[in-house]
């Protein structure tokens, strides 16, 4: 039985792991505030 | 060259087949005949044989080792255990040699003379190594026996009532010595050879047996002289038989049946197979005939298990065991093993031992082709391999090994047709197999396979993935740069990639930088703020080198749209510090080695799970034994 479990947990492990690796997620990333800002200063400096 | 003389006595002809045969018997008077150069000394009459039932006679004739032989003559012996016949053999090539035939085992030997000078009779210790024709052999059976009778052509002068000291031993490849002591206690024959399975000895002109009249040992029925109750002797080579309804051991060798010794303690427990049950067990045929109560005792608690005596094809015995509801199916084996440090080895499997004990007998019922003792004690050594055990068991005389299968009590309920089931099993027993090693195995196997299948995929990612380096370009901080912020070169973010990665590589040495950075959309002009402090320290204290930090930082940007972006890079520094060479690379983000190691982890949890599991139950099962696994907590108290 717990074989069989460990089948079904085994895969889904594997599909988020390839879904993780293929988005390039890791455990110990030190990333970036995700929140963008719109900031006239930056628009001005690079926005074309 | 076979010499044909007159029996003097009755002038019946009597044949030498043998050169070496010095005795024979007449067949039609029972003279016993001493060749005296050419004449016969009659030595008077030979007594009787007793009716054995053996299927073998003279005239039978097999073939060993390639060799043709014929039975020639017998001695019949009686021990302490029972009767048991040494065939004289005589082989094709005039050579003659032995046939053993005790308790359904038969043993063929040849006499050797051996360079090695062995023991006297009374030096010998059971259990010892000896060395015989450059063989290591056990002694496993030290006893004196004395001849009951003869027939036929033999070798050298017997008669009954002659005490024969003989010594048995095996060696661990099957193989069988006797020293036989009759002639010389000093000086022992020898005689070596190995057991052998009768039909392996392809038989023609056996006895048959069923053209004896029903013998009386055929269902030989009488009253228990203590308590009155019907007993009866139904199978061959019973030696002794145990009354169920007073305890008495009795004596059946003889028609007058007598009482060896009384059951000091009640009968537990009646048997869970009926006597007489008749089955099929791992395809063989058996009956179950005998059953006895054994106990140990162990700092004052006595610990009951029960044996079942079965019959099997061929006058072999099996025995089935019963404890706390777990069975073994026990045979005994024709050879002897060594035991040493903590294990034995057999047929290159490793069994380790578990535990030491004396047991004694408590109570018998039915039928025994041995004659049990109630008051004698043997030494037991049991060693593991699930489900197997060896067991080896140690009396003053003997020490046999046997080897048992643990058995799950349904097939026993189906090999004896059994319309009750068992008891369930309680507990676990030393040779019971670990529920949770095959699911352990299977487990650990497909552990194995989902890692492998990680590495696989991320190796795959390394070399086709979407990780990709976008630019590299070389920078310098100082600390009088202008305020204008250090821009890359634009940046196309592939399409599907969403995460960008930053990488400084500096050669900073003593010293920090800090990055204020931002990453624009030229398109929509939205920014990602990220700051970073990139510092080494290194020196030599105390005649040791020590760091601390890195030359090197990576950040990841996520979540990010498509298209073109810039990084621009605001660095703060000590005023003072040197100017600082860097490389920028930005990537897109590709496969990371951390989520490899989080997956392994996280698969690796399963197995350790079913490896605590195994573990607990063998925890359990040692610590029934002289061994117990002695875990950390248990340790500190």
């Amino acid at each position: 039985m717990m074989a069989r479990i460990y089948m079904f947990v085994g895969l889904m492990v594997l599909g988020v792991y390839s879904w993780a690796q293929y988005q390039g997620v890791g455990l110990f990333d030190d990333v970036a505030d995700s929140r963008p800002t719109r900031s006239s200063g930056a628009r001005s400096t690079f926005h074309k | 060259m076979a010499r044909l003389a007159r029996c003097p006595s009755c002038g019946a002809p009597v044949e030498f087949k043998s050169v070496a045969s010095v005795l024979a018997v007449c067949d039609y008077c029972q003279s016993t005949l001493l060749q005296d150069g050419e004449a016969l000394q009659n030595l008077g009459k030979m007594a009787a044989l007793v009716e054995d039932r053996s299927p073998l006679q003279r005239g039978a004739e097999g073939r060993w080792r390639g060799r043709q032989f014929g039975l020639i003559g017998r001695i019949q012996l009686n021990w302490d255990q029972g009767l048991w016949n040494e065939w004289h053999i005589l082989f094709d090539d005039m050579k003659s040699g032995w046939l053993s035939e005790a308790n359904g085992e038969y043993v063929v030997s040849e006499a050797k003379r051996v360079s090695e000078a062995l023991p006297a009779f009374d030096q010998l210790e059971l259990g010892r190594l000896y060395m015989i024709d450059g063989r290591a052999f056990t002694l496993t059976n030290l006893l004196t026996a004395t001849c009951v009778s003869g027939e036929g052509e033999l070798p050298f002068k017997v008669g009954a009532g002659y005490p024969a000291p003989v010594a048995d031993l095996r060696d661990d490849n099957g193989a069988f010595a006797t020293l036989d002591y009759s002639d010389d206690p000093a000086k022992p024959l020898v005689f070596i050879g190995e057991p052998v399975a009768f039909k392996s000895l392809a038989w023609a002109n056996l006895r048959d047996l069923s053209a004896l009249p029903q013998p009386t040992l055929k269902a030989r029925s009488f009253a228990c002289p203590t308590c009155g109750a019907p007993l009866q002797v139904a199978h061959e080579k019973i030696e002794t038989v145990g009354c169920g309804s007073c305890g008495a051991v009795l004596d059946t060798r003889n028609e007058k049946v007598a009482q060896i010794a009384q059951a000091q303690r009640q009968l537990l427990a009646a048997p869970l197979i009926a006597l007489g049950s008749k089955g099929t067990l791992q395809g063989e045929a058996v009956e179950v005939i005998g059953y006895m109560s054994r106990s140990t005792e162990s700092e004052g608690i006595h610990y009951y298990w029960r044996e079942y005596v079965l019959a099997a094809p061929e006058g072999r015995f099996v025995w089935l065991t019963e404890y706390d509801g777990h069975w073994n199916v026990a045979r005994v084996l024709s050879r002897t093993l060594r035991a040493g440090a903590g294990q034995v080895r057999m047929d290159g499997a490793d069994f380790k031992h578990f535990s030491s004990y004396q047991a004694s007998v408590d109570y018998v019922i039915g039928e025994f082709p041995w004659r049990v003792t109630l008051d004698e004690t043997a030494t037991i050594h049991d060693y593991v391999l699930p489900p197997r055990m060896l067991s080896q068991e140690v009396t003053p005389n003997e020490q046999t090994w046997s080897l048992c299968d643990y058995i799950e009590p349904g097939e026993i309920v189906a090999a004896f047709g059994l319309k009750t089931a068992l008891p369930p099993p309680r507990g676990v027993y030393a040779n019971q197999i670990n529920p949770h090693e095959e699911n352990h195995r299977r487990t650990c196997s497909r552990f194995w396979k989902f890692s492998l299948a990680a590495t696989a995929i991320y190796i795959l990612l390394l070399i086709i993935g979407p990780g990709s380096n976008l630019t590299t370009q070389p920078v310098s901080y100082g600390p009088n740069d202008d305020d204008e912020p250090k821009l890359t070169r634009e940046i196309p973010l592939p399409k599907g990639a969403r995460r960008l990665e930053v990488s400084h590589s500096t050669n900073l040495s003593n010293n920090w930088v800090g990055l204020n950075m931002t990453l624009v959309n030229k398109d929509t002009g939205e920014a990602w703020q990220a700051y970073r402090e990139i510092s080494r320290y290194e020196g030599v204290d105390g005649g040791e080198s020590w760091s601390e930090g890195s030359r090197d930082d990576e950040v990841i940007f996520t979540d990010l749209p498509p298209g073109t972006y810039v990084l621009a890079e605001e660095p703060e520094m000590d005023p003072l510090a040197p100017r600082v060479g860097a490389e920028i690379k930005i990537a897109t983000a590709g496969p990371r080695w951390s989520s490899l190691l989080l997956a392994v982890i996280f698969l690796m949890l399963f197995p350790i799970w079913t490896r605590m599991r195994k573990g607990g139950f063998e925890v359990t099962r040692w610590a029934e034994s002289d061994h117990p696994i002695v875990t950390s907590g248990e340790d500190d108290e």
